[in-house]
């Protein structure tokens, strides 16, 4: 019998291995296309965040020339710094509270730009104002607004109730201002994503309800929300990072004052890294940042996958 | 071969690869340029090598420096074109921009007009270049003797200046001459008679108080703290007796007193002055631009009288009136990694001559000084002069005091004490806690924070 492989006048398929060259041809097109955006995304955030890392085991120091690697030292004095944890604990607060405020203050909001009035498509543009002014210009005029002498809130509180408000001497209320200017800020925003949910809705829904005899509340209750819910947690999630890294609106509203009470991370960052010139520590606590992002990431995302609705 | 022939796939391979090593090649290509004009081109003529500096100012001083360069002619006659670069009035803005310019190699700066948080901040992180070879012979004559002592402490570092400062500024006693004379009360020279204020003008019906300041945390609290403890007779950072007077005797005039409007400690100095414009303050201390804006056409309606703003010496405390206040200044600087530092070193020179200072205080308060030159070219009539020759003859002006860290030192001192005057700790705690975060951050040397 003749050997198949050495007569040439039978072809023999050879089983290899690598794809064949129209393959590779479209992976090789696929790499070229992608790869301008892959490098700048490694760029500007795999390298930066690596770094940020590296640095974090360091005691870099401009101002006394200090950078040798130290372990977990950055880590094991945070604990001993007041302004640390003082800054930790109200992102903590800020965080919980500005969130849930703004998904309840959002919806509400979205309810009533719902409803069918006149003057309805003026309602709606004018609602996203306040997301639209910059972070920190909020955070400057609010100081105005909230002074005691020429801010017009404290003005009317004490035309109308005789209170004579100084709001940021106080740590709670300052904490509080923070948390409703931010909701101020960006519930508007919320409202225009859940109203955008609200009207994909089908109608029938609401009429079979009301046919069953359902009030409105029972109507928002168990129709809407749960048709909205994926939306809901989404925005919560985006809500919570946002207010994780948010930095601006302390920064011009209260600069962390009374004390430290209205300190959050992110500000303890900003200071230590470009006012103390620590790089070695701004960066832990950048770590530290990153990983309450990543936690809160991860609870998000199987809190969306279970809340996934079929209709 | 026909002339329409579509593009294969391996051709599109070819001419995009071959564009995109192209295009990183060109992009390369300017760094490579950089480099080769570092070195002098040979047979390049000095003319034609790049003689045109950046100066780094305040926006409210542009026009004050620009003045200076015109009336000096200084561009026709040195050949070196200035280009003023307006910076920011915050630190960290510009410690973000010089930081990672210098890192880079570079300076948005030749030349930088900057304060005593950049200095100590920017000097400890050895961006600055030493000045000492650039000054006039007759410099360390003409400038005062608080100026001398004020320049070794916040402008110089291993021994060399890197630093000259062009104005001299000093909290200053502000008061209502025109409300003291009709209630008939004499101006408060001592913290009791401070204290006692609180009496005479203190109206919760009107919203007057005796005094106000700007104790916003961010450089305005640690400004107040560092001045009523020279008053003290101490250095803050040090925590010690004199401290702890300083702060329970503010704490008394907010919280017992009722002399001191304790929404002092949300107020900026922006809301600190429009209280006083809005005849709601009878004293209090201010910068010297306070002076400034009182004339300014901003407020030309308010101001009818100098009694409006009259300045009396400040109130003598336990140390006694040699540290009744300090001064603090901002000056010029060359910053190492500055693009064009041989031509900047020459304008440097230039600027902080004897002649050139003189010139300089005659556009406006910016430039105005106690350099011994600038004081005798000085009208004796103007508000400012008749305030610095006051206050020099007085012997009240001590140095501000320093800590190598300034910033992450002023920073401590206003956290915990802006807790304390908010009853988020009480005293003991807090100057426990202040002591124990300025010790993390290692000594100051001992010249450093001895205050003259």
């Amino acid at each position: 019998m003749q050997n198949v492989s050495t007569n040439p006048n039978i072809a023999v398929k050879r089983r290899s291995f690598l794809p064949s060259k129209n393959i590779q041809r479209r992976y090789l097109l696929f790499v070229i296309l992608v790869a301008p955006a892959f490098l700048l995304r490694l760029a500007t955030s795999a390298y930066p965040i690596a770094q940020t890392i590296l640095l974090s085991f360091t005691n870099l120091d401009l101002l006394k020339n200090t950078n040798s690697y130290i372990g977990l030292q950055n880590y094991a004095n945070m604990p001993k710094n007041p302004s640390v944890t003082g800054s930790v604990s109200f992102t903590i607060i800020y965080v919980l509270a500005s969130t849930v405020l703004n998904l309840v203050v959002g919806m509400g909001i979205a309810q009533l730009l719902n409803a069918n009035f006149r003057g309805r498509w003026f309602a709606r543009t004018i609602n996203l104002i306040p997301w639209a002014i910059p972070t920190i210009v909020a955070g400057y005029v609010f100081r105005w607004l909230l002074d005691d002498k020429f801010g017009l809130i404290p003005v009317w509180v004490q035309a109308f109730t005789g209170a004579h408000w100084i709001v940021f001497i106080n740590p709670n209320a300052s904490r509080l201002a923070v948390i409703l200017v931010q909701v101020w800020k960006d519930a508007p925003f919320m409202a225009v994503i859940f109203l955008a949910g609200m009207q994909g809705v089908p109608l029938d829904l609401y009429e079979a309800a009301r046919v069953d005899g359902a009030n409105a509340w029972q109507r928002f209750w168990n129709i809407t929300i749960p048709m909205i819910k994926p939306l809901v947690i989404t925005m919560g999630i985006f809500r919570l990072i946002w207010s994780l890294a948010s930095f601006d609106l302390v920064y011009g509203l209260t600069q962390g004052a009374p004390g430290v009470s209205t300190s959050v991370l992110a500000l303890q960052i900003f200071q230590q890294g470009i006012d103390f010139f620590k790089f070695g520590f701004a960066s832990s606590l950048s770590v530290v940042l990153l990983i309450l992002v990543g936690i809160v990431g991860l609870i998000a995302l199987r809190l969306y996958r279970r809340a996934d609705i079929a209709y | 071969m026909s002339i329409s022939r579509k593009l294969s796939r391996r051709d599109f391979l070819k001419v995009t690869g071959a564009g995109v090593a192209g295009a990183a090649i060109a992009a390369s290509a300017p760094g490579i340029a950089a480099a080769s004009a570092v070195s002098k081109p040979f047979g390049v003529p000095m003319l034609l090598q790049n003689k045109t500096i950046n100066v780094g100012i305040l926006q409210s001083a542009h026009d004050q420096m620009q003045a200076l360069l015109d009336s000096t002619g200084y561009s026709k006659q040195s050949g070196i074109d200035v280009n003023l670069v307006i910076r920011s009035d915050t630190k960290e803005t510009e410690f973000a921009k010089i930081t990672s310019a210098v890192q880079a190699g570079t300076s948005p700066y030749d030349v930088l007009d900057f304060e005593d948080e950049l200095a100590t901040t920017l000097s400890r992180a050895g961006y600055f270049v030493g000045v000492d070879d650039l000054l006039p012979k007759d410099i360390w004559d003409d400038l005062s003797p608080a100026m001398t002592a004020y320049t070794k402490v916040w402008s110089t570092l291993n021994g060399e200046t890197f630093r000259i400062v062009h104005n001299w500024e000093m909290p200053i006693f502000w008061y209502r001459k025109d409300w003291f004379d009709a209630k008939g009360v004499a101006v408060p020279k001592t913290w009791e008679d401070v204290a006692g204020m609180g009496k005479v003008f203190t109206d919760s019906s009107t919203g007057v108080w005796a005094t106000e300041d700007g104790l916003m945390k961010g450089a305005f609290l640690n400004v107040y703290l560092a001045w009523i403890t020279l008053q003290a007779g101490g250095n803050p950072f040090d925590v010690g007796d004199a401290y702890k007077t300083a702060l329970q005797y503010i704490y008394d005039l907010m919280h017992s007193d009722n002399t001191m409007n304790p929404a002092s400690l949300q107020n900026s100095y922006d809301q600190q002055n429009a209280d006083y414009f809005a005849d709601k303050v009878a004293f209090m201390r201010q910068w010297p631009y306070f002076g400034g804006l009182a004339r300014s056409d901003a407020n030309k309606a308010w101001w009818t009288t100098e009694d409006k703003a009259a300045i009396a010496l400040p109130p003598v405390g336990p140390g006694g009136v040699g540290g009744s206040t300090y001064a603090a200044a901002w000056g010029w600087g060359l910053i190492k990694t500055a693009p064009n530092l041989d031509a900047a070193k020459e304008f440097y020179s230039w600027l902080v001559s004897t002649d050139t200072a003189v010139a300089a205080s005659k556009t406006g308060e910016w430039f105005f000084n106690a350099r011994k030159s600038v004081l005798a070219a000085s009208d004796p009539t103007n508000w400012l002069v008749k305030q610095v020759q006051m206050y020099t003859d007085a012997g009240a002006i001590g140095v501000r005091p320093f800590h190598p860290q300034f910033v992450e030192a002023l920073t401590i001192l206003e956290d915990n004490a802006s807790a304390y005057f908010t009853d988020q700790a009480n005293l003991d705690d807090t100057l426990s806690a202040t002591k124990d975060q300025l010790a993390a951050l290692g000594s100051a040397t001992p010249e450093a924070t001895a205050s003259s």
